[in-house]
């Protein structure tokens, strides 16, 4: 068997046109793709506490193209079930033509509403995936954190203990060095004493204000790779959800697929009783009528 | 050949000043630290003079080991040294664990390298 191969003349030109072709398409391809969101924000909204982490996050989209583009198309579907809602309150005040045409209305405004819906599970489907992706990259961030602290993490347990020691006996070390060296205080002593005494009612005042608070419950998380994790989590779930109102909608489409089919059953019937005389069956000429013609001749 | 006589020199230094840099409060508490403990062994001191130098030195100290123990560079320190003397807690901040434990600051050392006040009359009555 022979096969009908490109010569190695026509090899490179068959090349560069699909290369070209391929390129077009690309290029169409990114033209057409919608704006998305590409999350500016930075690693340093590690050290935020969790719902601020979560705000800024929210904030950060709501800038975004896609935050627009969400907030239009649901505008859209706002303006589109208004409009479904007066037309079939109203659609019992019409008859005859009038009636069809707002019946065909409501489908047709039916029908946008669900092509609207499922752009914006689209977007919301983009939103919630760049937010999974942006959690993932915290979390695997963190960690990387986690592990270099891990080396310091002795040295710094082995001063916060000794800081504490020093924090319990400071007032009386410093009553026992007033006697028992019968010396004044130094200036370091003094500004020492005065920046403990800010620092601590400082943070008392951090340790008890409202958006520090931390949750009481026995299920808070332990550490931050736990809390991203959580969120991640959580995001997730909202996939799933989004899964679910996509099985909804699919419903929506067949019910009003068959709202349709029944309206055009409908208007044929309507059609068929306008006219005054129900058509005939066709009675098809058999090959008998015309032997004649042939008998004949 | 140079280049590498230059480049290992230069490795060097730059080790040695991180390690100074990181190491200054702890390197002034230790200075001070062995002044005390040089006061407090001297013998040509009588007890008056010794209470006098003894209790400049302890307010001293108190103050640098204020200073350390708030050093923000310690805690990114991985120097062995470092965890070393924090977890010797006893024997290096001297005046704040001897108000810890009540005793005089020169009581709380002797005591801290094993030498307790029975020890130092059986070794003087000894012959």
């Amino acid at each position: 068997m022979r096969h009908n191969r490109p010569t190695g003349s026509h090899r490179p030109f068959m090349m560069a046109a699909l290369t070209g072709i391929a390129l077009t398409l690309s290029g169409q391809a990114l033209a057409s793709s919608p704006p998305g969101w590409q999350p500016q924000i930075s690693e340093k909204i590690l050290v935020l506490p969790q719902k601020q982490l979560e705000r800024a996050i929210q904030r950060d989209f709501a800038a975004s193209p896609l935050a627009s583009d969400m907030m239009n198309v649901d505008q859209q579907i706002a303006s589109e079930v208004t409009n479904i809602q007066s037309l079939s309150e109203n659609q019992h005040l019409y008859e005859g033509e009038a009636a069809i045409e707002v019946k065909h209305q409501v489908l047709a405004a039916k029908r946008a509403y669900i092509g609207l819906m499922g752009e914006q599970i689209g977007m919301k489907r983009k939103k919630l995936q760049t937010k999974l992706r942006l959690y993932r990259h915290l979390t695997r961030t963190a960690r990387r954190n986690d592990s270099n602290l891990a080396a310091r993490r002795e040295i710094t347990a082995a001063i916060d203990a000794a800081q504490q020691r020093a924090g319990t006996v400071e007032s009386e070390l410093r009553e026992e060095l007033f006697y028992s060296t019968n010396l004044p205080e130094s200036k370091f002593g003094e500004d020492y004493a005065a920046n403990r005494q800010a620092i601590e009612s400082l943070r008392s005042a951090i340790a008890n204000h409202p958006l520090n608070k931390a949750e009481g419950s026995i299920d808070a998380p332990r550490n931050k790779i736990e809390e991203l994790q959580r969120l991640a989590m959580s995001v997730e779930a909202q996939l799933a959800i989004l899964d679910m109102e996509d099985e909804v909608l699919g419903h929506m489409a067949k019910l009003l697929s068959l709202d349709a089919m029944a309206f055009a059953e409908e208007v044929a019937e309507i059609a068929y009783l306008s006219n005054e005389e129900a058509p005939n069956d066709a009675e098809f000429r058999s090959p008998a009528a015309g032997v004649q013609l042939f008998v004949n001749f | 050949m140079t280049r590498n006589i230059i480049q290992t020199c230069l490795f060097a230094s730059a080790l040695l000043i991180s390690a100074s840099a990181v190491a200054g409060s702890l390197e002034n508490l230790e200075r001070e630290r062995s002044i005390m403990v040089s006061h407090l062994l001297d013998a040509d001191l009588n007890v008056a003079q010794r209470q006098e130098k003894i209790a400049f030195s302890k307010r001293r100290l108190a103050d640098l080991e204020r200073i350390a123990l708030n050093d923000k560079a310690l805690k990114e320190s991985r120097s062995p040294l470092v965890l070393k003397v924090f977890k010797n807690y006893e024997m290096s901040f001297l005046v704040h664990s001897a108000a810890e434990s009540g005793r005089s600051m020169s009581t709380h050392w002797l005591e801290g390298i094993g030498l307790s006040t029975s020890d130092l009359i059986n070794a003087r009555s000894t012959p």
